[in-house]
Order: C-alpha cells, then structure tokens, then sequence
C-alpha cells in the first residue's frame, strides 16, 4: 500500500511539472506546445488514479482513453469524456498544427485544465480516504 | 510583511464554480500559500500592485492600486485569478493578454466564510515565477 502511495505521488509531482510547463508555455504564448503538457499531465493522473484502483495502466493512448472512457460512464459525467477529447486533439495538433485556430485550442485548454483539475480532486479524495 | 510574487500575466478560463474569478491569472507553487496556511478553492487572497510591466514598458497608475485574486488548486500549483472587483482597472490598462508580467504584494485572505488571515506578518517572503 505505501507502495503504491509513493508511486501515485511521483506520477502527481510528474502531473505537477507538466502543469507548470504549460503556464510557461501559455505565458510566452506557445499554444501547441502548451496543449501538449496538458497531455502529458492528464497521461499522467489517469495513471495515478489507475493505480488507485489498483491497475497498472502501460503508458500507452489506448488503455488511457479506455480507462477515462470507463470513468465517464461509471460517474455519468459526459464532461470528463469530451474534455479527454479534447485533449486528444490538443495531442495531435502538437504533431500537426495548423488544424485549429488560436482560440478554439484555447478553449480546448480550458477545457482539459478543467479535467485535470477533477483528476487531481479525485485521487487526493482517494488517497485520504 | 507581505508575500511578494512576480509572475507572467496569463489568459485561461477559470472554474464556472470559482465566484467572482475573471480570466486573467497568476500562479506560483502552493508550497508559498495554499499549503502553509491550509487555503482552498475560491479564498480570496488581496494586496496591492507593485508593478505592471510589458516588456521595457511600466505601466504607471497601476503601481499601489490594491488587487485581488480568487484562488484554485491544481495539483501543487496555486492558481489566482484576478477578482471580478480588480478587473476593470487590470482591463482598462490594457492587461488582457499574455506579454505582461506583474508584481503583487500579497498581505490577506479573506475565506468565504469571512475569516481573516494574515500572509507572513513577521517576514517578507519573495516567489518569482518564470
């Protein structure tokens, strides 16, 4: 079990420093690479909440859209599945940009900030309880 | 004997839930904040302006105005929005996109259930964030 716990509070010092750099890269008005920290960091959290669960997700695109696939219909929150999705655009849109317009990836941003930020609530609910 | 924090002025949303939060914000590591003194989301942390700068440019009348913010936690990073009643000054001087970085001195919160607490009375402490 303490294990685990320091397992899942490396991967949220992880989450931590990509959030980070995504401020960096929003202040200096980097938006492609900006989107791109944001999808490292949600990476980041489902595979510490996975872990919670007592899963141990392999770091790859698919089984991470399964499992927040899975916790959007097991909490009946739409929200967390169009925000994933969203991050899967900012994802691509780092490899081809060009595709969306400055203020749809913004939008896009908030929105995943937002995911992220219920993540993180999640496992720090978990690991108090 | 405030907390002193400069940071890049940054646009994103905040939170529907966050009360009185407008869009522009600063962030620093809650290890300054939210952490020593147990603060959570929508506590209101106020002080004043020290200075507003856009690349070699200050933007004078700003500097002593009083400011506030709305703070929410991500992760390990404290996010402050800047209050609904700071806005129309912050927006009247232009400060409504990335390129500009502000100072603030950060002396009180004001929790939402009026309790007051006072930011570091015995020190000056300093966070620069790049």
């Amino acid at each position: 079990m303490i294990i685990m716990e320091e397992e899942v509070e490396r991967k949220l010092r992880i989450a931590d420093g990509y959030i980070d750099n995504f401020f960096r890269a929003l202040a200096r008005g980097e938006i492609d690479k900006a989107g791109e920290f944001l999808w490292a960091a949600l990476n980041a959290l489902v595979l510490a909440l996975a872990l919670i669960e007592g899963r141990r997700l392999p770091a790859k695109h698919g089984p991470i859209r399964d499992f927040i696939r899975g916790l959007s219909l097991r909490l009946r929150d739409d929200a967390i599945w169009t925000a994933f999705r969203n991050a899967e655009k900012l994802h691509a849109n780092f490899y081809t940009p060009g595709v969306f317009e400055e203020e749809e990836l913004r939008e896009m941003c908030d929105d995943v900030l937002l995911l992220i930020k219920k993540l993180y609530d999640m496992v720090k609910q978990e690991l108090e309880s | 004997m405030p907390l002193v924090v400069r940071s890049p002025v940054i646009v994103s949303e905040p939170p529907k839930d966050l009360r009185g939060a407008r869009y522009i914000l600063i962030r620093l590591p809650s290890r300054w904040l939210s952490k020593p003194y147990g603060l959570a989301d929508g506590d209101v942390i106020s002080g004043r302006i020290v200075e507003v700068r856009y690349g070699d440019e200050r933007l004078e009348g700003l500097s002593g105005a009083p400011i506030s913010f709305v703070l929410s936690r991500i992760g390990g990073i404290d996010v402050l929005y800047v209050h609904e009643d700071s806005w129309p000054r912050l927006r009247d001087y232009g400060v409504v996109h990335e390129g500009h970085f502000i100072e603030v001195e950060l002396d009180l919160v004001t929790r939402p259930s009026g309790e007051q607490i006072k930011l570091y009375p015995m020190r000056e402490l300093r966070v620069e964030v790049a």
